[in-house]
């Protein structure tokens, strides 16, 4: 199964330029995913930097980077939820996650995603991210849950 | 190789955003101190700006901090207050843990202290935050490796 981009806007609550995903390639609902985020230089992280700044400072984001492959194990949780379930996914905790090598503007970073167990309502998710054949980042761990907006905003 | 650095501090917070690609200006004010076996402790804040670009797209029923935008104000803490190593910025290696338990919403102030180092040989050095917000509530815990990169052909 493939999921274009007007298919992860339906899932997933965030939106430009947070929404970090361009395309799943390939998913296993419940098992695993294959997703699809290509950087470029348009993207807003970019605006800030001062001229002149020497090339290895277009390095792409680790926040970011976390952020997308987060947002495909939602996506691998969310198609094998039950419908009317809805919420926003909040990222509650990571273990042993190793930042590899950096992405640049114009690498397609490839996002395989497992999704390891379901407990209580919370989604544990594994994997690794690859530019080419080179593995840029290893997932050892992720959690996340979904809450009702109101019980966010009532907790804070 | 490179000798190991040693921290320094100085750096201001917006020369930080400025000098690499960040989604955000995460950090507004850092204060550095002596920490033991030549680390360093950080003290650093930021408000949740529910204008900011980024922010404006997670999500736009309600604004929340991500938990990985709590790791970028630790990035820029971070590099803030130890600087450049041979030209290159420091940046997040390994996230050993880190446990997101509070939202931070639109007008949240969040304020990180941590510890940082000693530097080992490899250009690396150990970070264990704590992330509280401004009503006193614990809203992430960090313990993590940061390292200078080694220039392109460098070990």
């Amino acid at each position: 199964m493939r999921l274009e981009h007007a298919e992860l806007r339906a899932l997933l609550p965030h939106r430009y330029p947070m929404l970090l995903l361009d395309r799943v390639e390939a998913v296993e609902p419940g098992v695993s995913l294959e997703a699809v985020k290509t950087v470029t230089g348009c993207e807003p992280c970019y605006r800030g930097i001062a001229e002149g700044e020497p090339a290895d400072r277009y390095a792409y984001p680790a926040s970011l980077l976390i952020e997308s492959f987060g947002q495909g194990a939602a996506v691998l949780w969310l198609l094998s939820r039950r419908p009317g379930t809805a919420g926003l996914p909040m990222f509650t905790a990571a273990r042993e996650c190793v930042l590899l090598r950096p992405a640049y503007p114009g690498d397609v970073i490839r996002h395989r995603v497992r999704l390891d167990q379901v407990v209580d309502g919370a989604a544990f998710a594994s994997g690794s991210s690859w530019i080419g054949d080179d593995k840029v980042a290893e997932f050892g761990s992720m959690m996340a849950v979904v809450r009702p907006v109101d019980a966010i905003a009532r907790a804070s | 190789m490179t000798a190991p650095p040693t921290f320094r501090a100085g750096t201001d917070p917006a020369q930080t955003y400025a000098a690499a690609a960040a989604p955000l200006q995460a950090v507004e004010w850092v204060e550095v101190g002596a920490g033991p076996r030549g680390g360093i402790t950080l003290r650093a804040g930021v408000t949740v700006d529910p204008a900011d670009v980024y922010l404006g797209g997670h999500f736009p029923q309600l604004t929340v901090y991500p938990g990985v935008f709590t790791l970028e104000t630790l990035r820029q803490a971070v590099t803030a207050a130890v600087g450049c190593c041979a030209g290159r910025l420091p940046d997040l290696h390994r996230l050993r843990s880190a446990r997101f338990l509070a939202p931070l919403l639109a007008g949240d102030t969040l304020t990180v202290t941590a510890s940082l180092g000693p530097v080992a040989d490899d250009q690396s050095f150990e970070v264990t935050a704590e992330c509280v917000r401004g009503d006193g509530v614990r809203a992430a815990t960090v313990r993590a490796v940061f390292r200078w990169p080694a220039p392109e052909g460098g070990v």
